[in-house]
């Protein structure tokens, strides 16, 4: 299951990434790659999280009661693990 | 008391900015202090500087000196600046980015303020109050400029620091806008040290930058901080206060600086170039309270009408320089064109009442993207209007109906975000685009920009 949802989250990432900035390849990422530094502007970032709460059905930013903003994409995924809703 | 009261009144080799160019100490921001104020005495001057230090240096010559002070960002469009500097009728640029000068309706053009020579005449008279005219933030056409004098813009500013150690205000706004001349001002009125780090670098890089240089104050929109949040270097910073302003703050980027940052006041601001700074909240909630209806702390008075917001004027005049466009009514009030609720003691902001979209602090006219998507070959109609992100505040987003199916869409909307990107500021470029077979219109038989 979390390997499905990490499978799904990189499919998202890399669609948005080549639609936002234009590029024909995304970057690879690991779990310690620094969000900001994929590339990927504050605009993206938010496009990203809408568009996988549309094929998701959930956005953990809203669902979240913890105060809390991701550094790095494994971070990121363990968010969006930690909030699925039941 | 002019700008240059406040700098003279400090020792000589104290620090008010540290910029790109270097270290600014007082003698060093009033070293041209006379002959700049006496060689632009009673002058409408345009002032174009990309550098904080230089810039400070050059206001305060001006305040008190000129008849008018037009501020220009470097970063505004080179067509927009003959509009500008009509409308203001200025007849001195200083420039340090504007290279197409021959076409200028000016009588002088400084390409740098070392350049200025003092006139031979001694004993120029400084005439006493300067307007300033800080443009506003309308991403359509020339931005308007609106009037303020140096009282209005520094109201809210507290000129004398509590005890303790001296604080240290980064600055990560253009300071030619409202937002970033207010934490200036705020650094020169306080005699206080501004930190200035460089403009072409990654967010990150600033962050560093501005945390080893222990920056303590700290001013920025919400999507700004939620970016903030996001770094590393964040937690090097050794914040004591933390203002939000430009955008909607919402309880989860409070919530997450309070976290972050235990120590540290978090202050929101509620402020416009047209209305100046209208109030603060310092409670770490979102919204404001509504005994700020009866009793603005501020001294600046709201009230609420028909579900909007509206706030007195405290900018010099009423209508935007150089045009017959009024913002405000014959008694002063503002409409925001911000919709609230109140609820439960509370002032809540819902959003923008006329579909104008406000992206990181950037406003977008949704009729502008329209048109433009629709001079796209393949697309038949399409409707644009702001969408809730819980990173952004708020995106642009479209719906479209092609003129042929739209397959899977990726390709499509690849193309349609490239085709819109050579034409639109990257701000007005939806992040959302969605095809669909036809468009919800509303009662009127227009298309419906409710937001969703």
């Amino acid at each position: 299951m979390a390997a499905d949802l990490k499978a799904r989250i990189v499919k998202v990432f890399e669609d948005v990434f080549k639609e936002h900035t234009q590029a024909t390849t995304a970057p690879s990422l690991n779990d310690d790659s620094v969000l900001l530094e994929t590339g990927l502007d504050s605009l993206g970032f938010a496009i990203l999280v809408i568009r996988l709460e549309e094929e998701l059905g959930y956005d953990p930013f809203v669902l979240s009661s913890e105060a809390y903003y991701p550094q790095t994409f494994g971070d990121l995924i363990r968010f969006y693990e930690d909030n699925q809703p039941q | 008391m002019k700008l240059q009261a406040y700098l003279a009144q400090l020792p000589g080799d104290k620090v008010l900015a540290d910029t790109p160019t270097g270290t600014w100490t007082a003698s060093r921001l009033l070293e041209n202090y006379h002959a700049w104020a006496q060689a632009l005495s009673g002058r409408k001057v345009a002032v174009q500087l990309a550098d904080p230090g230089l810039g400070i240096g050059v206001l305060t010559a001006l305040d008190g000196a000129a008849a008018s002070i037009t501020l220009l960002s470097p970063a505004l469009p080179p067509e927009h600046l003959p509009k500008l500097l009509e409308h203001a009728q200025c007849d001195i640029l200083l420039s340090d980015t504007t290279a197409a000068t021959d076409e200028l309706p000016l009588s002088d053009v400084y390409l740098h303020p070392d350049e200025i020579r003092p006139p031979d005449t001694k004993g120029v008279e400084y005439s006493s109050s300067t307007d300033w005219h800080l443009a506003t933030s309308g991403t359509t056409g020339v931005p308007k400029l609106v009037s303020h004098s140096l009282a209005s813009l520094v109201r809210t500013t507290k000129v004398r620091q509590p005890t303790g150690q001296e604080p240290r205000w980064g600055l990560l706004y253009d300071y030619t806008r409202f937002a970033g001349l207010q934490v200036l001002l705020q650094a020169v009125l306080a005699g206080s040290r501004l930190i200035a780090p460089p403009v072409d670098v990654p967010l990150r890089t600033k962050i560093a930058h501005l945390a080893a240089a222990g920056c303590t104050h700290l001013s920025a929109t919400p999507t700004m901080w939620r970016k903030i949040a996001m770094t590393p270097e964040a937690r090097e910073l050794p914040l004591r206060q933390i203002t939000l302003g430009g955008e909607i703050a919402d309880d989860r980027i409070l919530n997450s600086l309070a976290a972050i940052y235990p120590t540290a006041r978090v202050v929101h601001i509620y402020a416009s170039t047209e209305a100046g700074v209208g109030f603060s909240v310092k409670d770490r909630q979102s919204g404001f309270p509504t005994s700020y209806l009866d009793d603005p702390p501020e001294g600046v008075a709201l009230r609420i009408a028909d579900g909007r917001l509206f706030i007195k004027n405290t900018a010099v005049r009423s209508s935007y320089v150089g045009t017959d466009i009024g913002f405000g009514t014959e008694d002063g009030w503002i409409e925001t064109g911000d919709n609230v609720t109140v609820k439960g003691g509370r002032v809540h902001f819902l959003g923008r009442a006329s579909g104008l979209i406000n992206v990181g602090g950037d406003k977008v006219y949704p009729e502008e993207v329209e048109t433009i998507l629709m001079s796209h070959s393949d697309v038949h109609a399409a409707r644009v209007f702001g969408r809730a992100s819980s990173i952004m505040g708020t995106v642009v987003a479209a719906e479209v109906v092609l003129n042929h199916p739209p397959g899977d869409g990726t390709e499509m909307r690849r193309e349609l975000k490239k085709f819109l990107g050579m034409r639109l500021a990257p701000a007005k470029v939806p992040a959302i685009i969605n095809f669909v077979e036809d468009l919800a219109l509303n009662a009127t038989g227009k298309v419906s920009r409710d937001a969703s």
